[in-house]
C-alpha cells in the first residue's frame, strides 16, 4: 500500500478509537480489479471450487460493475479484518473506503449475529478449497460438482437459532426400553454409526428439523467424503447469514463513520480539491439509487442512523438518555438486526421523507408492466421490506418424518407462496440421491390445495 | 505500518480462479446445449444470425437449482422517491436504466446467457448429430484443393474408366486444337473412378430449399421449415466448398424467389406440391447437372396438397432421385391441424410417399412440434451414415 494511504489508515484507525470505535486489526491489501472480481464472485478469496463461482464472475465482468468512476469496498468478517482496495481507485477514493471499511469492522465485531461467526472463516475457506481438491482428483469433477449441487440446493435452509455446532438427537428413555434397544442406540448415540443399521419411527427426528443440510450430515447413509462436503457449505452459509440480516444497518454504519471520518480529515489533511472529490462519491454512494423500484441499502441506513443520532443527541442534552446520539447508534448496531430495526426505527417520517412506498407489480391490457402503488404506511414498507429479508427470502422447510423408506417435508411457509415446480422437482430428485427410498415435499398449489411432489427411484411424481 | 501478515493474492495466486471455474462453467454450458439442443435448434435468434456472429443463448437449465419460492402471494416491492398516492400506476419503462448502486452478495434472479458464436454451437450441434463427415477421420478429404484431380484419377484398372470424363477429356483436347469433335483417345484421355475416394470428393452443392407458401402455412410453421433449412444448410456448408442455394416458393405454381422473400411471401392460393418437385427437376437438368453437383432437394409443406397432385409428386420425386445426393419432405402437422373434419391421413402427401418411396436416399416425415426440427435433421442426414454402415 502506498505510504500517503498507509499513514491516513493509521490515522483514521486512532480517530475511530477514539470516537468509540471497537475494531479488529485490519490488514489491507490493494488489488487489481480482477483479484476485486474474483474475490466479490466468490464472497471469500479462497473457496471451494464450483461452476457456479465461475458463472457469477463472468456475470460480474458482463456487467461492468467495476467502472473506474466507482468505489468499491470489499471487507471480510474476519480477525484479523481483511480488505482489499482497488488498485485504479484515485487516492481519494481509497481514502473514504478506508474509512468506510472501519465502520463495517466495527460492526462485524459487535453485532450480535456476527458475534457468532466464524472469524477464521477466510483461512479455514481455503484450506477447505485443498481438501475439496483432493476429493476431486480421488472422485472426479463431475460427483463432488454434484454433491455441491446438492449442498448449495439446501444451503439456505438451515436454523440459525440452533447453531453452527450443536449436538445429534438425545436419546429418549422410552425407546431404549424397547425391544429393538440396541438399534435405537446407534440412532440416537453421540457415535457416528452407520444409518444401515437403523430402523427408524415417526417420531424421528424428535421435532421439525430445519437444518437440512445438518439432517442429512449426521443421519444419511452419504459418503464421509460427501458429509464433509455438506458441512463445508452449510458452515460457509451460517458465515454469510448475518451479512444478508444485516446489510442496511451495516452499511448505514459504515457510511455514516467514513462521513464522520472524511469530515475529520477534511479539515486538515485533505486539500481543497480532494475534499470536494470526497464528496461527490459520499453523495454518489448515499443517494436513493438509479432504481425507484428498489431501496439502496446505504442510502435507507444512513438515513435512519442519522435520525437516530439526531434523536437522542436531544434525549440526552434534556436529559431523557444517559447515552449520546452516537452512543446510541453503536448500541443499537449490537443490538439489531435488520428486521428489527426497520420495525423500531424506520418512522412515517422518514418514510414520508424519502416518498418511500410499497408497490405492486401487474401487466396492463398492451402487456407493457406498471406498477401500483400500494401503501405508503411505515409499517407496510417496514414489513415488505423485512418480507425480502426473512429466512433468506428462502422458503420454510422442515423434515417432518425420515424412515429408511422415507423422507417427508413440508413446506411450512405454504401460505407465503408456491414452490418454484422446476427448482423442487430438482431438488426433489437431489434429496432422493442422498437418502434413498422416497422422498415427499408437501405443499399447497396456487389455489391454496394441498400438493406433495416426490422422487424415487421411478423418478418424479406429484399428486 | 508493518505487515504482520502475508498478503492473501499472493499465498493463494488468486487471478487464476475465475478463469478456472469460469472455463469449467463454459464447458457445462456445452454440455448442457448438447443435451438440450432439441430445444435450442429452433431458438429464434440463433436462425436469424450469421456464422461469426455472436448470439446469447439463454441457459435456463443452468441453474444453481435450490429450494426457492415460485409465485409470492401478495408479493409487494418496495420503492423510495416516488409521489404519488396508493392506487396511482406508473408504466415501467424497461431499458438500460442507471443500474447504480452497490452490488450486494444476493443471489439474484438471474437468467444466466452464454455468448456464443453461431459457427461454434454449429460445432457443437454438428458433434451432437453424430454426422459422418465432422469426424476427424473424414476432415482431410472434406479439405479437397482440386476437384478433378482428386475425384477422377487419371490410372486405374480398365474396368473403371468413367467413360464420360474421359469423353470430356478427349473433347476438350481436341477443341484445344480447334477440332471440337469425339475423336482417337489418347492415354491422357483417360479417367477412371476411384471408388473408394468418390463419395465426398464433390465440392459442389446445390441445395434446394423448397415450401409451400399457401395460405395456410403460417407463421408457426414456416418457423420450423426455416429452422430445419438453417441447419441444413449450416451442416452442407461444413461439406462442400461451394453451395448454391435455390428458394422455390409455391402455391400451384412453383418460382424461384429470393431468401428473404422465401420466408415472408405468403399467397392465398391452392396447393400442388408437385409444382417445386417438377421445377427443382428442370432446374437441375439445366442448371445443377448431377456430374458436378450433390443436389439436395428439400420440400415443406403442410400437406394440404390436392390428392390429384400427389401421384405427379411420386413422378417427380421418382425423377429426381438419380440427379439427387437426398430428398426429403417435411410435413407440418401441428397438433391442431388434425382437428380438422376434413383431415384424411390416407391423402397426406408425407404418408403417400413412405407408402411409394422405400430408399435411404429419400426422406418423408411429419413435423409435429418444434422439437421434430432435431429428429427431421438427424433422419435426413443420417442417410449417409445408414449408407457407410452397410458397407
Amino acid at each position: 500500500m502506498k505510504k500517503v494511504l498507509a499513514d491516513r489508515a493509521e490515522w483514521f484507525v486512532e480517530k475511530a478509537k477514539e470516537m468509540g470505535l471497537d475494531m479488529f486489526e485490519t490488514i489491507w491489501e490493494v488489488v487489481p480489479e480482477e483479484v476485486l472480481l474474483e474475490i466479490m464472485s466468490y464472497g471469500l478469496p479462497v473457496r471451494a471450487r464450483h461452476w457456479s463461482y465461475g458463472q457469477s464472475y463472468e456475470y460480474q465482468k458482463i456487467q461492468g460493475t467495476m467502472g473506474t468512476s466507482k468505489v468499491y469496498e470489499l471487507v471480510l468478517n474476519s480477525d484479523p479484518c481483511r480488505a482489499f482496495l482497488l488498485e485504479s481507485n484515485s487516492d481519494i477514493a481509497n481514502t473514504m473506503v478506508i474509512a468506510h471499511v472501519l465502520g463495517h469492522n466495527h460492526f462485524f465485531k459487535n453485532n450480535y449475529l456476527f458475534k457468532k461467526t466464524d472469524r477464521g472463516m477466510v483461512m479455514r475457506a481455503a484450506e477447505r478449497a485443498e481438501k475439496v481438491e483432493e476429493y476431486i482428483s480421488q472422485y472426479g469433477i463431475e460427483k463432488v460438482e454434484r454433491i455441491m449441487d446438492i449442498a448449495f440446493a439446501l444451503e439456505k435452509n438451515i436454523d440459525w437459532h440452533k447453531g453452527v455446532h450443536r449436538p445429534k438427537y438425545a436419546p429418549k428413555k422410552k425407546v431404549l426400553q424397547k425391544k429393538e434397544q440396541g438399534e435405537f442406540d446407534d440412532l440416537y448415540g453421540i457415535d457416528n454409526l452407520g444409518y444401515e443399521e437403523k430402523i427408524m419411527n415417526d417420531s424421528f427426528p424428535p421435532s421439525k428439523e430445519y437444518d437440512l443440510l445438518w439432517f442429512l450430515a449426521n443421519y444419511s447413509s452419504a459418503e464421509p467424503w460427501e458429509k464433509d462436503i455438506f458441512n463445508i457449505i452449510r458452515e460457509e452459509s451460517f458465515y454469510f447469514y448475518p451479512q444478508y440480516y444485516t446489510k442496511i444497518m451495516n452499511e448505514g454504519l459504515a457510511s455514516y463513520i467514513h462521513a464522520e471520518l472524511m469530515y475529520l480529515m477534511g479539515e486538515d489533511h485533505l486539500s481543497p480539491s480532494e475534499y470536494i472529490e470526497f464528496v461527490k462519491i459520499h453523495e454518489r454512494v448515499v443517494q436513493p439509487g438509479g432504481s425507484k423500484l428498489d431501496i439502496n441499502p446505504y442510502f435507507l441506513g444512513f438515513t435512519i442512523l442519522n435520525d437516530i443520532k439526531e434523536k437522542w443527541d436531544l434525549k440526552y442534552k434534556h436529559g431523557e438518555s444517559i447515552i449520546t446520539g452516537f452512543e446510541k447508534i453503536l448500541e443499537v448496531c449490537s443490538e439489531e438486526d435488520d428486521i428489527s430495526f426497520l420495525r423500531k426505527y424506520l418512522t412515517q417520517e422518514i418514510v414520508d421523507r424519502l416518498e418511500m412506498f410499497t408497490y405492486k407489480t401487474d401487466y396492463d391490457r398492451n402487456k407493457d408492466e406498471y406498477i401500483k402503488i400500494e401503501s405508503r404506511s411505515a409499517k407496510d414498507v417496514v414489513e415488505s421490506q423485512a418480507a425480502k429479508i426473512y429466512n433468506y427470502r428462502t422458503p420454510l422447510i422442515y423434515i417432518d418424518s425420515a424412515s429408511q423408506e422415507r423422507l417427508r417435508l413440508i413446506h411450512e411457509s405454504a401460505d407465503v407462496g408456491t414452490l418454484d415446480p422446476k427448482h423442487i422437482e430438482k431438488v426433489a430428485e437431489y434429496l432422493q440421491q442422498i437418502w434413498g427410498g422416497q422422498v415427499i415435499i408437501k405443499t399447497k398449489d396456487e389455489r391454496g390445495y394441498s400438493i406433495s411432489y416426490g422422487f424415487n427411484h421411478e423418478g418424479f411424481l406429484k399428486y | 505500518m508493518t505487515q504482520k501478515y502475508d498478503s492473501l493474492s499472493d499465498i493463494w495466486g488468486l487471478k487464476k480462479r475465475g478463469k478456472r471455474d469460469s472455463d469449467r462453467h463454459k464447458e457445462l454450458v456445452e454440455k448442457a446445449i448438447r443435451t438440450n439442443g432439441k430445444q435450442l435448434i429452433t431458438e429464434y435468434d440463433i436462425i436469424q444470425s450469421d456464422g461469426d456472429k455472436k448470439i446469447k443463448v439463454p441457459i435456463k437449465f443452468l441453474d444453481k437449482y435450490r429450494l426457492k419460492y415460485g409465485k409470492i402471494n401478495d408479493e409487494a416491492g418496495t420503492g423510495q422517491g416516488l409521489a404519488g398516492q396508493p392506487g396511482d400506476k406508473f408504466k415501467i419503462k424497461k431499458g438500460n436504466g442507471d443500474q447504480d448502486g452497490p452490488a450486494g452478495n444476493e443471489d439474484g434472479e438471474r437468467i444466466f446467457e452464454a455468448e456464443i458464436t453461431v459457427d461454434e454451437l454449429v460445432n457443437i450441434m454438428l458433434d451432437e448429430l453424430d454426422l459422418p463427415w465432422i469426424d476427424p477421420k473424414n476432415n482431410t478429404q472434406v479439405e479437397i484443393t482440386n476437384d478433378e484431380v482428386n475425384s477422377i484419377s487419371k490410372k486405374g484398372p480398365f474396368s473403371s474408366i468413367d467413360i464420360r470424363r474421359s469423353l470430356k477429356e478427349n473433347l476438350k483436347r481436341n477443341a484445344a486444337k480447334g477440332n471440337p469433335k469425339v475423336g482417337v483417345f489418347k492415354k491422357e484421355d483417360l479417367r477412371f473412378k476411384d471408388w473408394e475416394e468418390e463419395k465426398d470428393y464433390h465440392s459442389n452443392a446445390a441445395i434446394y430449399l423448397m415450401m409451400d407458401r399457401s395460405g395456410s402455412m403460417d407463421k408457426e410453421k414456416t418457423h420450423i421449415a426455416k429452422s430445419f433449412y438453417f441447419w441444413m444448410v449450416q451442416f452442407l456448408r461444413r461439406k462442400y466448398k461451394k453451395i448454391e442455394l435455390v428458394f422455390v416458393a409455391h402455391d400451384i405454381k412453383a418460382f424461384e424467389v429470393t431468401e428473404k422473400e422465401f420466408f415472408t411471401i405468403s399467397a392465398s392460393g391452392g396447393t400442388c406440391c408437385s409444382s417445386s418437385f417438377k421445377f427443382a427437376y428442370d432446374h437441375i437438368k439445366t442448371h445443377h447437372s448431377p456430374d458436378e453437383w450433390n443436389n439436395y432437394v428439400f420440400e415443406f409443406s403442410d400437406g394440404d396438397n390436392y390428392s390429384d397432385d400427389n401421384i405427379i409428386c411420386l413422378e417427380y420425386a421418382e425423377k429426381l432421385m438419380p440427379l439427387v445426393r437426398a430428398m426429403g419432405y417435411g410435413e407440418v402437422m401441428l397438433d391442431k391441424s388434425t382437428d380438422s373434419a376434413w383431415f384424411r391421413p390416407e391423402k397426406l402427401l408425407s404418408n403417400y410417399f413412405n407408402e411409394n418411396i422405400k430408399r435411404t436416399r429419400f426422406m418423408s416425415m411429419q413435423f409435429k412440434k418444434n422439437d421434430d426440427v432435431y429428429a427431421g435433421l438427424k433422419k435426413f442426414f443420417n442417410i449417409d451414415n445408414s449408407k457407410k454402415d452397410k458397407k
